[in-house]
């Protein structure tokens, strides 16, 4: 019988070791910065400053709307675009075969390489971005997709087959939660890409955005303001990962309960 | 004890016709590497008969359970239930496949995977929610409704495939070596849970197995699949009265001899496809 | 709907009538003819997009201008370079990691944190730091590139199933052996997925870095078309760049497929 109190110590013990490192380093941070601060790394505290001013403040809606809000309607578009054509192509193997060099060709080649391209075709306001984020993150989306449906054993197929069952359930309650265990690996290489992508391109011909504030201030030799910019960018891919990383685990909680015993 | 060599194997004059299989041929490939795995299959099912197909391993049994099933098609001869011929998954049939852990979702809780079958199919839900819970009762696993089946022991899983089965009504049921996977004890459990269950619910079940016991336990008729190609080489009526009991009928001097019938035939069978593959 | 289910019958790699080369020859035809049809009917298109004959000139051009070649040799040079430190840290500190389990709790909220950082943004730090060279190209590459690789590779050594081990060790095989026999084999699955995600990241980040930072390179030359507006040759360098993440990935199936040929890939 665990003694309440052993369990709260091991609790306190499992935070120390997670936190230590962290909170070390931080204050070597502090100590280092505001004893010998240089252009390059100006002091802490006052880049925390210029966090808390800027991106709670105006800064929020100059800056960060239109940042993340490029970024969801990429990502939505590319979710939407990858699943479906994923489904479509699994369904039709030699559209698939056909189509299947061009798919590799572009899902190899750096969706960066693109930005030039796009912003003569589209100018530089948010839909050359938005085709950007949503062209580069639907590639693992799309593979991992196709992938996963693939990996979905026959006799699953079969089961649903031999029961006719329809077509719309069949995509809702076999394919998809089906081959979700390998979607998910895209969506995750996908959401980064986008974050890269809705940087990416803000700093190419941009006047608005998270990526603009940074270039800019870098240019204008306002350090403390740029490292608040990247700190911010970092926040935002870490609270992005943690949260998919939550709806996932919630997606897939019925791959936890199986036991190893019973297959 | 009849037996006869079965081209035609005939279904009982008391009962109406099932489901009749002709002339049924399956052939992998085409020219010199072609195989004929199946030639001249033909027999028929009675609406509440239990049959059992045996017959040595390889012998095309699982290639028969999917012509019959609908998810191939014969490359010869014809598959009919109820006089209209089988060219896909028909309506009224049910089948329950071997791996039952790899036939059920996994994301889906036992009652959902009970209810797929049946959505989509002009059932009115306060019906299926019916269906879902009397066959779960049927089979004991009314307290598992909610659970998911990787929280399920093998036995349990293969409940959860048939209750799936039994919920859709079909006429006819066919198993493809069910009880292969789960242990002994759970097997003779499940093996009475399909006897009662398909005495009660009087549909035609067709299974397929190797184990010797288990078909003459729970048939009405045997058919021995075997040969090169393969065809039905020998039938037996079985008589051991409506009640099977683990203990009693397998004591009974007539399912010894039952046994060794079937046995004997199987080994014939096996012989004549070793021969074959030699010449 | 037994089509869905059995397999569609394919003869031998031939589809229907013809092989399959063939029909993807067909279909590139198909692909093309569409293509210049839609500039005929849309002329307005061609200040922006190149029509096939244009394309293929540029392709002449640029094949034998030194500058090109330069630059390919400048982006090869930042791959190798960024991408074999990348995968060398980021082995050993997985190493590290997985000596003990309060090591990775200890450095996990580090990790986690520094490696969604969006690579890119860290640009205007490492041109502030240390201005267009390919210095901080490579290390914008391996900053970002890193972190796949440890990821990977400490998920490889820490779910090596303990069995082998134990067999290795009930076997007496001494160390130098059971880390030949049994811990390299077991973790190269992982090591294969980390140089696939790590090479992607370092193509990323180092045409990213030459277009946007104005290092050496491909990305640079991308760049510098599209402002000189020699659109056929942006395409052309567009369509190399493409064409050297499919060579790399080539690659390094290829050399999976030898080096690990013994794997049966579920896929």
């Amino acid at each position: 019988m665990k003694s309440s109190s052993s369990s709260l110590a091991q609790t306190l013990r499992r935070i120390a070791l997670s936190a230590w490192m962290p909170v070390v380093a931080l204050v070597i941070i502090w100590i280092v910065t505001t004893q010998s601060p240089s252009v390059f790394f100006p002091p802490l505290p006052s880049v925390l400053e210029s966090f808390v001013t800027t991106w709670f403040g105006e800064g929020f809606v100059t800056h960060v709307l239109p940042s993340l809000s490029n970024l969801a309607v990429g990502f939505a578009i590319a979710l939407v675009v990858g699943v479906g054509l994923g489904l479509i192509l699994s369904a039709l193997p030699l559209a698939h075969a056909l189509v299947n060099p061009y798919a590799q060709f572009l899902r190899a080649l750096p969706g960066v390489a693109l930005l030039p391209l796009l912003i003569m075709l589209m100018g530089t306001n948010n839909a050359s971005k938005i085709v950007l984020i949503a062209f580069g993150a639907v590639w693992p989306i799309l593979l991992n997709t196709i992938d996963g449906i693939a990996l979905i054993p026959r006799e699953q197929r079969e089961a649903v087959a031999s029961y006719r069952v329809r077509p719309i359930d069949i995509v809702t309650r076999l394919l998809l939660p089906g081959a979700f265990p390998r979607i998910t690996v895209g969506i995750r290489l996908s959401l980064s890409i986008a974050l890269v992508l809705m940087v990416g391109s803000e700093y190419y011909g941009a006047t608005q955005g998270i990526g603009f504030y940074v270039l800019q201030a870098k240019q204008t030799f306002h350090t403390d303001e740029m490292w608040s910019g990247v700190l911010l960018l970092g926040l935002i891919g870490y609270v992005l990962s943690m949260t998919y990383g939550l709806l996932e685990r919630r997606l897939l909680a019925w791959k936890e309960l199986q036991s190893t015993d019973s297959k | 004890m009849s037996s006869t060599s079965a081209q035609g194997a005939q279904v009982p004059a008391a009962l109406t016709t099932v489901l009749e299989v002709e002339e049924l041929g399956v052939q992998f490939g085409s020219g010199p590497t072609s195989m004929t795995v199946l030639s001249g299959v033909s027999f028929s099912i009675g609406s509440s008969e239990f049959v059992c197909i045996v017959g040595p391993s390889g012998a095309g049994k699982t290639t028969l359970v999917r012509c019959l099933s609908g998810l191939t098609r014969p490359t010869s001869g014809t598959v009919r239930l109820d006089g209209e011929p089988v060219l896909g998954p028909p309506e009224r049939l049910a089948l329950v496949a071997q791996d039952y852990s790899r036939s059920l979702m996994p994301w889906l809780r036992v009652a959902d995977n009970v209810r797929l079958p049946l959505r989509g199919k002009g059932i009115p839900v306060v019906e299926q929610r019916e269906r879902i819970r009397r066959a779960l009762d049927e089979v004991g696993l009314q307290d598992a409704a909610h659970l998911y089946p990787g929280q399920l022991s093998g036995g349990m899983q293969q409940r959860v495939s048939i209750a799936r089965a039994l919920a859709y009504n079909p006429e006819i049921l066919i198993m493809d070596e069910p009880f292969a996977s789960v242990d002994a004890l759970t097997r003779s459990e499940l093996e009475d849970l399909i006897h009662r269950l398909q005495r009660q619910s009087k549909i035609a079940v067709v299974l397929i197995t190797h184990d010797i016991d288990e078909s003459v336990y729970l048939s009405d008729r045997i058919l021995v699949l075997g040969g090169r190609p393969a065809s039905i080489m020998h039938e037996y009526s079985i008589d051991l009265g409506e009640e099977r009991d683990q203990l009693t009928t397998k004591s009974l001097r007539t399912f010894a001899e039952y046994r060794a019938d079937v046995l004997r035939s199987i080994h014939a069978a096996g012989a004549v496809m070793r021969d074959e593959s030699l010449t | 709907m037994s089509a869905s289910v059995t397999t569609v019958r394919r003869r031998r790699g031939r589809w229907r009538v013809l092989p399959m080369p063939a029909l993807h020859l067909v279909f590139f035809g198909i692909v093309l003819a569409a293509y210049a049809a839609a500039l005929a009917l849309d002329p307005g298109l061609l200040r922006f997009l190149p029509t096939v004959p244009q394309l293929v000139g540029a392709f002449g051009e640029i094949a034998v201008d030194p500058e090109f070649w330069s630059a390919v040799g400048a982006t090869g040079n930042a791959v190798a370079l960024g991408l074999s430190i990348s995968m060398v840290a980021g082995s050993l500190f997985a190493l590290l990691l997985s000596i003990h389990p309060s090591i990775y709790a200890s450095f996990r909220f580090l990790v986690d944190f520094l490696r969604t950082i969006p690579p890119l943004a860290l640009i205007p730090v490492g041109l502030l730091l240390m201005g267009p060279t390919l210095r901080m190209e490579v290390t914008l590459i391996v900053a970002s590139a890193v972190w796949p690789v440890v990821l990977q590779v400490y998920y490889g050594i820490v779910h090596l199933d303990h069995r082998f081990i134990e067999t290795a060790r009930s076997f007496r095989l001494g160390m130098p052996r059971t880390v030949w026999f049994v811990v390299a084999p077991g973790v190269a699955p992982s090591f294969a997925t980390a140089l696939r995600l790590a090479t992607a990241m370092t193509l990323l980040l180092a045409v990213g870095t030459e277009l946007l930072a104005g290092t050496d390179g491909l990305g640079f030359l991308v760049g510098w078309y599209q402002q000189a507006h020699q659109i056929p040759r942006m395409y052309a360098v567009i369509i190399v760049v493409g064409l050297l993440g499919v060579a790399i990935n080539a690659l390094i199936k290829l050399g999976e497929r030898r080096l690990l040929s013994w794997i049966e890939v579920a896929r």
